[in-house]
């Protein structure tokens, strides 16, 4: 069976190769495109300041080019699932990966607490706005990269370093103050 | 006479340049299309990898940046060969899939954070196989030595050559249509973190060139060949 496979692949190998066969294109026209396609996918790298987010290994990279400006221990989603009682909503607590941008920078930032923070800890949603505030929470700064998500403070500094949190990014206080004067609204952050 | 000297450099320069072998003119298409694709996936906002077998790596990009390599220890290719274009990655399957920790409602945050199991990279396969579209399968199983894992590659190897590559294949030949296997070897660490930076839906490139070029270096280019290059035909004979 496996020699039977070879000799299958071999014929749709030939065929292939003809398939890929550059159609009157010299060398040197090929060799120009290939280099023009290459500077395209180099100019979608970032110019200035990026971030990129390790999930994996709960690392954060602040970088300029090759260079890494700052390397930080951080706790990244924990993959964990929250169901409502009732069964009708549920929610998975992993950080979103892919290209994000600061969008937002706070000082002293105060957790409006979702509902599902009130799920977990089994008290019932508030009504009004305010009772959802929680000061302190988010550490001394927080940036927003969108749809709810920040990189901040955290109280637990043991925890830095293991998948804990809700989505979010936790630093450390030092690092995160680093970090908040140092990228600018509409840094890029990549997340993996 | 300087100017002379130039002429002649520029002359030698453009001669080498066209003086390329049939097999340089097969990488260079092949390396077309494998950065045309890769260009396409630059342009989103989602994280891609790259299966490069040529250079034995794995880099997981986003924008073009790579973000982090694995080094695949070995591989086994079977079957169609794979074109240079992007994939998606349809489904991450494995025998024992890792479990997501439930959170019981009504916890105090700060017990139950340091009560809490972690769902971290530990607890991610190292064997695992992921489906992409157009019939092309990617297994990825850790090498490691001694008699437990060569018992389950040695099972898993039997199920590949037994059951799923014969059905694989005798399905998609009566549909007349590709299929592909291809087996990762890497460190249980790497297959670890593959496993955890993959996810459903995302996009993949197979850098796999069809031929090793020693296969077509040195061979002349029959009027055929030479046909089929030009534009005449797109099949080899």
């Amino acid at each position: 069976m496996d020699a039977l496979g070879y000799i299958i692949s071999w014929k749709m190998r030939r065929n292939f190769v003809g398939s890929i066969a550059p159609e009157k294109k010299a060398a040197s026209s090929l060799k120009f495109e290939n280099l023009l396609i290459r500077r395209k996918i180099e100019s979608l790298k970032p110019k200035g300041l990026y971030i990129v987010v390790d999930t994996a290994n709960n690392l954060l990279y602040l970088k300029q080019g090759k260079r890494t400006i700052l390397k930080a221990i951080v706790s990244c989603g924990s993959g964990s699932v929250l169901r409502e009682p009732s069964g009708r909503r549920e929610w998975i607590f992993e950080t979103p990966r892919g290209e994000f941008f600061i969008q937002t920078k706070y000082e002293n930032p105060t957790w409006i607490k979702p509902d599902w923070a009130f799920i977990e800890e089994g008290k019932p949603i508030p009504k009004k706005f305010w009772e959802r505030a929680e000061p302190g929470a988010l550490g001394d700064y927080a940036l927003g990269f969108g749809n709810g998500y920040f990189i901040h403070g955290t109280l637990y500094t043991r925890l830095l370093g293991k998948n804990i949190t809700h989505g979010c990014i936790r630093m450390g206080d030092q690092d995160l103050k680093t970090l908040y004067e140092t990228v600018p609204i509409g840094t890029k952050v990549l997340i993996f | 006479m300087t100017s002379l000297r130039f002429i002649s450099l520029i002359t030698i320069i453009f001669f080498c340049t066209e003086a390329l072998s049939i097999s340089d003119l097969y990488r260079l298409g092949f390396e077309n299309r494998l950065l045309q694709s890769e260009y396409q996936l630059a342009l989103t906002s989602k994280i891609y990898t790259l299966f490069d077998l040529t250079h034995k790596r794995v880099q997981i990009k986003a924008k073009g940046i790579l973000l982090k390599e694995l080094m695949i220890e070995k591989f086994d290719l079977w079957g169609a060969p794979i074109p240079p274009k992007p994939f998606t990655i349809r489904n991450k399957a494995t025998f024992l899939k890792p479990k997501r920790i439930k959170i019981r409602p009504g916890n105090d945050r700060e017990a139950f954070a340091s009560e809490m199991k972690f769902w971290g990279i530990e607890e991610m396969p190292t064997r695992y196989r992921l489906d992409l579209n157009d019939e092309v399968h990617l297994s990825v199983r850790p090498n490691v030595r001694g008699w437990i894992p060569s018992l389950l590659t040695l099972g898993s190897n039997l199920k590949s050559y037994v059951i799923t590559r014969p059905t694989g294949m005798l399905w998609n030949g009566l549909r007349k249509k590709p299929y592909t296997e291809l087996t990762l070897y890497l460190s249980p660490e790497d297959a670890r973190a593959l496993y955890w930076s993959i996810s459903e839906g995302s996009s993949c490139i197979i850098h796999a060139f069809p031929f090793p070029i020693s296969e077509l270096r040195g061979r002349e280019l029959s009027p055929y060949r030479q046909q089929a290059l030009h534009g005449g035909s797109n099949i080899l004979p």
